[in-house]
């Protein structure tokens, strides 16, 4: 199982759609309140406006210049925009430059864009404007600025842009940050898995407090799991009831055997036979042994016997014991030893397993071959590598001669138990040390057992 | 040699008796804790083989009481509980010796024989037997006038069996003793080293020391 990267993640996607809907929302928001705010000033600028021009008309036109100097006196804000126009366009009063190219009526202000005079130059306005006949013909024209209109859209605009990015950033890092909650989750749920899948049956999925959709789920699995235990256990614990039970009436049958045997002089066909079923209870013995010491291995959880362990002593002591007995077979024993940081581990166990490996490349290897046992450093640890000039095993059946009586030789010629490799493929397991069964350069097998420094960082 | 058995099984008890009969000696059977307590405070044995677990008193508090009262009969723990830390905590308790159940019958006779004879003073530095002599101090090892050459294994191996000369040892015995390691390496494997001892020890002409026990394993003596 590869990793998922962010982007790649359900929630961060939906976290993208959650953002473009408010994004949305946000947009049309403004719009409407650009719109009625908008809508609000200028209708209140055309009732004002129109007001004015009622209240002009209805009153004496000679007073108008007056009334109009005054007005423009009072209006400090340079908002206001008068005229009085005679029919031949000339301009009798007022600030505006000209009449005006179009004349709305009071019914209908417009906005124009018209050139003021302020008393210090003229400028050009964007202006709300009505007009209507005095009662003398002349034509009056009241405008007002809509800068305060302006005004408001850019506040509106400035508003939207700030409330927009910072929103849609917000939503991104909330994306971000929900998605890596969610992969951090995904992520104890692929470890967990993994482990259980190296055979780890009681690992499980972890359930928080929170009991959120995840947890319900983890709680289904879990309860998988156990069940899948539960089977997993009644099948190896079937086999180990029957080797416990064998183990007993077979000893017994054994030392019955012996010593009816010792009863009996001469040497005939009588006690050769009985040598044969001594030789016979031995190998189901030895069988049995091999299976309840797999079990054990495999049972022990707790790794009550571990300690700091130099492997350098491990591989010597191996070297020795089998250094006789691979000259006895006339195999070339080759032993390379660098030095090796110590490791966690049941040194017991260790020698076993590698006594185990080396004992299966010298019973495997023909005389005149060769057997190599190394002790290797590596950056996170340490690499014991047991070869041999054998015939190796075809790499469709590496995986099976770890399991328990699986053997190459069907018909079964060679002495053993088809157990040895089992119980090195536990012992590693206990160990979390990673075996590798791969064909050697020189042609045979090339077994590695990885002994990391360390071993439990994976599974605590 | 008097032996007294505190074994709750009996057909175990059976066993153990049987073989220890056959072998001559004098056997003693207590079936529960309390029995083998009193039996062992208030006779005089060789050798006490303890079952680890009795009904009524556990075999390893029984030990404590025993060597707690002064009596120091070596005795042999059996045990159907083969983790290391049970081995430690029998040995720790008193033990002279443990032993796997189920075991050969012949094994335990034979450990119950070596227990009996106490090994020679462990402050010896020469170890002799006939014309054989290792000298531990300077790690040389002389048959006669010939001067034997033995790699560090060799010599460790022959300590063994001079210390046990004339007694018989067991596979078990020299893999565990030796190289200290608590498996079955399969029987053969001991033989191998054992029969490169035996050609350096024993040469043509000599009188031979080391000989094969069938179905026991090894004894290191001067006549056959």
């Amino acid at each position: 199982m590869h990793k998922i990267r962010i982007l790649e993640t359900a929630s961060f996607r939906r976290t993208i759609g959650a953002a473009a809907i408010l994004a949305v929302a946000l947009l049309s928001m403004a719009g409407f309140l650009y719109r009625e705010t908008v809508g609000y000033l200028t209708r209140q600028i055309d009732d004002a406006l129109i007001a004015d021009a009622r209240s002009f008309a209805n009153s004496d036109p000679a007073s108008l210049p007056a009334r109009i100097q005054k007005a423009l006196a009072d209006d400090r804000r340079r908002e206001k925009a008068f005229g009085i126009f005679a029919i031949d366009r000339t301009r009798l009063a007022g600030n505006m430059a000209a009449l005006p190219p179009i004349l709305p009526g009071l019914d209908n202000p417009q906005t124009l864009t018209l050139s003021l005079n302020d008393g210090e130059g003229s400028t050009s306005e964007h202006v709300r404007i009505v007009s209507t006949s005095l009662k003398n013909g002349n034509l009056l024209v009241l405008g007002h600025a809509t800068e305060s209109v302006d005004e408001i859209r850019e506040i509106i605009v400035r508003a939207l842009l700030l409330a927009v990015f910072p929103a849609l950033a917000i939503s991104l890092i909330g994306g971000v940050v929900m998605s890596q909650a969610m992969l951090r989750r995904v992520e104890a749920v692929r470890r967990a898995c993994s482990s259980i899948m190296q055979g780890h049956f009681d690992r499980r999925l972890p359930v928080h407090k929170r009991q959120d959709e995840f947890d319900k789920l983890s709680v289904i699995v879990n309860a998988m799991l156990d069940e899948i235990e539960r089977l997993v256990g009644d099948v190896k614990g079937a086999g180990d009831a029957i080797a416990h039970d064998l183990r007993t009436p077979l000893t017994r049958l054994r030392s019955r055997l012996e010593r009816s045997m010792r009863a009996i002089s001469d040497d005939g066909p009588v006690k050769e036979a009985m040598q044969k079923s001594l030789g016979d209870i031995d190998q189901l013995l030895a069988t049995i042994a091999a299976l309840m010491r797999i079990a054990e291995v495999e049972q022990s959880r707790r790794r009550e016997n571990f300690s700091k362990v130099d492997l350098g002593e491990i591989v010597t002591a191996l070297a020795e014991f089998y250094q006789p007995i691979a000259e006895e077979r006339g195999l070339d024993f080759v032993v390379a030893c660098q030095p090796a940081a110590l490791v966690d581990a049941d040194g017991d166990l260790l020698f076993e397993a590698l006594a185990n490996l080396v004992d299966n490349a010298v019973k495997f290897t023909p005389a005149g071959g060769r057997v190599g046992l190394e002790l290797v450093a590596a950056p996170t640890g340490s690499i014991v590598r047991v070869w041999d000039t054998g015939s190796g095993i075809p790499a469709e059946e590496r995986g099976n001669v770890l399991r328990r009586f699986y053997r190459l030789d069907p018909s079964r010629q060679t002495p053993g138990t088809g157990l040895g490799l089992s119980l090195v493929s536990a012992i590693a397991r206990l160990h979390q040390f990673p075996l590798s069964l791969r064909d050697s350069d020189s042609g045979g097998l090339n077994v590695e057992l990885f002994c990391q420094v360390d071993g439990d960082a994976e599974v605590a | 040699m008097k032996v007294l058995v505190v074994e709750d099984d009996a057909e175990t008890a059976e066993e153990i008796v049987d073989e220890f009969s056959a072998a001559g000696f004098d056997v003693v059977r207590a079936a529960s804790g309390p029995d083998g307590l009193a039996k062992a405070q208030t006779q005089v044995f060789d050798v006490i083989t303890l079952d680890r677990l009795l009904p009524g008193l556990d075999g390893l508090s029984l030990l404590e009481i025993l060597r707690g009262g002064g009596v120091d009969t070596p005795v042999l723990v059996l045990s159907a509980l083969s983790s290391v830390d049970e081995r430690i905590r029998g040995l720790r308790a008193g033990g002279d010796d443990y032993l796997v159940k189920p075991f050969s019958p012949a094994e335990l006779r034979t450990r119950v024989e070596v227990l009996a004879r106490r090994s020679p003073d462990p402050r010896l530095t020469i170890l002799r037997l006939h014309d054989l002599e290792l000298d531990l101090l300077t790690r040389t090892v002389r048959r006669g006038s010939r001067e034997v050459d033995l790699v560090p294994r060799e010599i460790k191996l022959l300590e063994y069996m001079l210390r046990h000369a004339n007694q018989v040892v067991t596979r078990a015995m020299l893999f565990e003793q030796v190289w200290h390691y608590r498996f079955d390496p399969g029987t053969n494997l001991v033989d191998v080293h054992l029969g490169r001892l035996r050609r350096k020890i024993d040469q043509p002409g000599e009188v031979p020391l080391i000989h094969t026990v069938r179905g026991r394993g090894f004894v290191l003596r001067a006549q056959n």
